[in-house]
């Protein structure tokens, strides 16, 4: 390596860091989102802890009571049902949803070209539309009388599984999972597939001379190497999960009763249907603590050294 | 064996596959069924075809409107986001400050608010900073919760860009502004391609905030002014319903379609850039 | 951890600096509108520039067909003829919950529309909060209190003030059993009379492969309107009389039989599978498709019923005691909160009262001249051409000794109601006892009337 090599690159070492310091460059690119985001995504949340100690009917302020929200929240049994079904939506979605997103792309890889393009427009529709229209579709699937689900069923002779699957209080909270879990199913398999992709085919030849078959191929080189989009995924599907409404109050209200509430459906309940909307504030603190903590834990436990490839 | 557990999983994936494309399927059939055949065959092809529906639907309400304030929402906030996004990306991902790890986390704490939390002070601002009645009024907060993922997305992106880059352009005589706007952004025009798509399709999806924010009638959005067709007293007509789905859900499967290519590159660039 | 507490640090400092920003005017407009109110007043009153419109900022229930088409059909129709000085602006609400946080989001930001329809329990919330305008002094004005058949409706409450004005129509809605003459022809049933009956004809319905009836179950809603104080009503009139009053609460155990036979209900099959998740439209559907042969609903709907199946006829409410003739009690949906009211902070508080009283109005025409049926307020129009059905529900209606007022529609709370809704859609899975309702519910109610 010659002298005056190395004396451009510390040149164009010192040169980019002042590229880079200028101190007015750093405001002008950070400060105007910042602030966008910090006025109307943050800021409101203050206004919320102050609610969250007074008696407050959203209508007007009754006077502070301290805590007295926060432990009647702690308290109440709907609000732990609220956060088992949250729990239940998020389990079911990360830990069946991804992977059969997974198995998905693996198999997507392996399809002919005419089949990968009709998978690739097809897996995202359901994404792209909205709300309404995947929660409606559900609900004529699991309409006990006349839906889907239950004409299989009865088709299938199966008339004891036929079940009223969204006014049953075992069946609900899996039931609206499952919608959730698929309607995001495509689109997390074509993120997963766009990682395979990724992988140089050297590996794989490297495995086929081994004799490796699909299962072993992926399990042993494909799956590793997806750690990153994995990670990816399994943040964005955990946060996705958690706050979980809309799905929820489109297909049943929470009901049977409140039996399929999420922690937010509970929050809106609670703020708006009984007017307490201090109570409801002390729900949507305790819940953005919880989701605090939750990234906290994520990123400790799921945070490892990324693979270069 | 293998071969056949080869078979039954590529089965049960094609099934998968098909069941995506299902809802588009159930729209159209039932647009054009009557509205007592909805109920007695929900699933299976009309035997008497009904056009009417979406005259029907298209009459109770102005389509057009309510349409192009859908749109100017979604480019809106597709230009505020991006624009603001992707600088606040740039800069915490190549500059030199202090706090750029704090912003980073502080702007993904976007990701875990819900917006039914704070809709009463966001209402209280929009009328306080004199929005209220305008289209800023949904724009500017809708931005400012798209914010956190695309900040997040193009942070990776620009991660992964090499640094030459913009050594290149700094030999040129290039300041960072030019090199920035030149040089930079031409370079992740596909991750915000695909940024411009998930952002149309939040924003033009969006209820919530455009119920309780877009009061009047002449900025309301697609999603507000069709609100009759979804609620459930007195409406069982489930014809013009599935017309009035597939008129809100074309220009999305539009803008998809078109979109579909772009992020796919997208993802696939920006995982192969590592 | 460090990052955490240096990012809330900054958090506050931001958020302190924009409170300042954001916040601070927040008070000023609360104090502003008298001296802004003044000013307008002034100049509508007079009415010197006849070229300048007032605008008036309207909401109501968009979800709901009668509504929608009294607003569509009559007041956007007929308001240019009555006020062409005034230009509305319409805010669609949406119906229900929607409806209702639309309205609080309205309120707890001060923003308030002119002129709104809210049902009694979210009236009283935005009375309790000084947010209406009194109207009785523009009722008296205008002689409009003189219109009314029954004078309590625009009487001033104890405070001595005016709310809300309505057209009266609630007054005569009641829920009724209505059911397929066809198929009770077909199987020679019998309409039932008592509670007994009941169960027994909902038992053979269902083994003829029929819904016995079909309510609205989402959100426990035909539950929360009336079938439980029809249950408690068909037991014990006095006990729904004194519920309604405040004399009793849900400990009573004539309650508790009512909702055992709710549960009855549930567990012989009365209702259709997953009917926890059945919103209005499909109940109604439900019905008019035949596949349910009975119906419990309001009289509201008793001109879509004759139309859409000819062949309805109804029965009031089988008794539960033989203490009871059915004939002789009925239930009866208005209250006195539920109508139009106007913003206690309009700019113009004459023309949103006179707004408030022309809706009331054509609410009323709609009544007399679209659903050929009767309201308190009289409009001039007179109902011909009456159905033999609906005379036949006039008259049992004006035949009855004993009327209740709505329990839900007249003395519910907000809290009230979404506990109770909560409480009848779990009843109605069947697998939820009356003692675990009555112990969820009683605190709620202990609370109700404070």
């Amino acid at each position: 390596m010659g002298k005056a090599h190395i004396g451009m690159l510390t040149d164009k070492v010192i040169n980019m860091n002042k590229f880079y310091s200028s101190k007015l460059a750093v405001f002008l690119f950070a400060f105007p989102a910042l602030l966008l985001f910090t006025v109307f995504v943050i800021y409101p949340i203050f206004p919320e802890i102050l609610i969250s100690f007074q008696k407050n009917d959203g209508f007007r302020n009754m006077g502070y009571v301290g805590f007295k929200n926060y432990a009647d929240v702690l308290q109440d049994k709907t609000f732990w049902r609220s956060n088992l079904n949250t729990v239940i939506i998020v389990f079911l979605s990360t830990f069946v949803g991804l992977p059969i997103s997974l198995l998905f792309a693996l198999v997507m890889d392996r399809q002919s070209e005419a089949m990968r393009r009709f998978f690739k427009f097809s897996s995202v529709l359901p994404a792209v539309l909205s709300v309404t229209v995947i929660s409606q579709m559900w609900i004529a699937i699991y309409e006990p009388m006349w839906g889907l689900l239950n004409s299989i069923l009865r088709a299938l002779n199966l008339n004891n599984l036929a079940l009223a699957w969204l006014s049953d209080s075992r069946t609900v909270v899996p039931s609206i999972a499952v919608a959730f879990l698929w309607q995001y199913l495509g689109l997390n398999a074509l993120l997963f597939y766009t990682g395979i992709k990724a992988i140089p085919k050297t590996y794989y030849e490297a495995a086929m001379i081994d004799g490796a078959g699909f299962f072993r191929a992926s399990l042993k080189i494909t799956i590793p190497l997806l750690q990153d989009v994995t990670k990816y995924l399994l943040v964005l599907s955990i946060l996705g999960c958690m706050s979980q409404f809309a799905h929820v109050r489109i297909m049943t209200g929470g009901g049977p009763g409140d039996i399929s509430r999420t922690v937010v459906y509970q929050l809106y309940y609670v703020a708006f249907s009984t007017s307490d909307f201090g109570r409801g504030c002390a729900i949507a603190i305790i819940f953005v603590i919880e989701c605090l903590l939750l990234t906290f834990v994520i990123n400790k436990f799921v945070a490892q050294e990324r693979i270069e490839f | 064996m293998n071969n056949k557990l080869k078979i039954l999983v590529n089965t049960v994936m094609i099934l998968i596959g098909i069941s995506f494309l299902f809802p588009l399927y159930w729209m159209l059939n039932i647009s054009f069924k009557s509205k007592s055949e909805v109920y007695d065959n929900p699933f299976g092809l009309p035997k008497q075809w009904v056009f009417n529906n979406y005259r029907d639907a298209l009459e109770k309400f102005s389509f057009l409107r309510y349409l192009s304030n859908s749109i100017i929402y979604s480019v809106g906030t597709i230009v505020l986001t991006v624009f603001l996004g992707s600088m606040l990306a740039y800069c915490i991902s190549r500059m030199n400050w202090k706090f750029k790890g704090l912003a980073l986390s502080y702007i993904s704490m976007g990701l875990i608010i819900p917006v039914q939390v704070v809709i009463i002070p966001l209402l209280i601002m929009t009328r306080n900073f004199g929005l209220r009645g305008s289209r800023m009024s949904l724009i500017l907060p809708y931005s400012a919760f798209a914010l956190s993922s695309c900040v997040l997305m193009l942070y990776a992106f620009f991660r992964s860009l090499p640094k030459e880059l913009e050594e290149a352009a700094c030999i040129d005589g290039c300041n960072v502004y030019q090199s920035y706007f030149r040089i930079v952004l031409p370079v992740i025009k596909p991750a915000i391609s695909t940024q411009c798509v998930l952002i149309f399709m939040n924003t033009y999806n969006e209820f919530f905030l455009a119920f309780i924010l877009g009061a009047e009638d002449k900025i309301r959005p697609l999603t507000v002014g069709l609100l009759n067709f979804f609620v459930s007293i007195g409406v069982s007509h489930w014809g013009q319903i599935g017309a009035a789905m597939i008129i809100t859900s074309l220009p999305t499967i539009l803008v998809y379609a078109i979109g579909n290519e772009q992020i796919e590159n997208a993802l696939t660039a920006r995982v192969a850039l590592k | 951890m460090i990052r955490f507490s240096k990012l809330m640090i900054v958090t506050i400092v931001f958020a302190m600096v924009i409170s300042l920003v954001a916040c601070a005017p927040v008070t000023t407009p609360n104090n502003a509108p008298p001296a802004d109110t003044k000013v307008s007043t002034g100049g509508t009153g007079q009415e010197q520039k006849p070229a300048e419109k007032v605008k008036i900022k309207f909401l109501s229930l968009s979800a709901d067909e009668n509504r929608n088409n009294i607003r569509e059909n009559y007041i956007k129709v007929n308001v240019e003829k009555e006020f062409p000085n005034v230009e509305v602006e319409y805010d669609l609400g949406g119906g229900g919950q929607d409806y209702a946080n639309k309205l609080k989001a309205y309120n707890a930001s001060g923003d308030m529309p002119d002129v709104w329809f809210s049902e009694q329990n979210l009236s009283t919330v935005v009375i309790a909060a000084g947010n209406a305008l009194d109207l009785y002094p523009y009722v008296k004005e205008t002689g409009f209190d003189q219109k009314f058949k029954m004078k309590e409706l625009v009487q001033p409450d104890k405070d001595g003030k005016l709310y809300c004005v309505q057209p009266g129509a609630d007054q005569y809605f009641t829920p009724r059993l209505w059911y397929h003459k066809d198929i009770f022809e077909q199987y020679n049933l019998e309409p039932p009379k008592t509670f007994d009956e009941l169960v027994s004809l909902c038992e053979t319905l269902k083994s003829k492969g029929l819904v016995p009836m079909s309510i609205v179950g989402k959100d426990g809603w035909t539950p929360n309107l009336h079938m439980v104080q029809t249950m408690i009503m068909a037991e014990d009139p006095q006990v729904a009389i004194d519920l309604v009053s405040n004399k009793t609460d849900f400990t009573n155990p004539v309650v508790k039989n009512a909702l055992g036979r709710i549960q009855k209900l549930v567990q012989v099959g009365a209702f259709a599978d997953g009917v926890t998740n059945i919103d209005y439209g499909p109940a109604m559907e439900m019905y008019t498709s035949g596949k349910a042969a009975m119906l419990a609903m309001f009289t509201w709907e008793l001109g879509n019923l004759e139309k859409a199946s000819p062949d309805t006829d109804f029965v009031p409410w089988p008794s539960a005691s033989e203490s009871v003739d059915p004939n002789d009690v009925i239930q009866y949906w208005g209250a006195p909160l539920s109508g139009y009211l106007a913003s206690a902070n309009t700019k113009n508080p004459e023309v949103a009262a006179k707004f408030a009283m022309f809706c009331a109005i054509q609410d009323a025409l709609y009544y007399n001249i679209e659903q050929k049926a009767p309201t308190m307020l009289d409009t001039g129009v007179k109902i011909e051409e009456v159905s033999p059905l609906l005379q036949k529900n006039l008259d049992q209606f004006d035949a009855a000794k004993i009327k209740v007022p709505s329990m839900w529609a007249a003395t519910f709370n907000a809290k009230m109601s979404a506990e109770f809704a909560t409480e009848n859609s779990k009843l109605l899975t069947g697998q939820y006892s009356p003692d675990d309702y009555i112990k969820a519910i009683n605190p709620v109610w202990a609370e109700n009337f404070d």
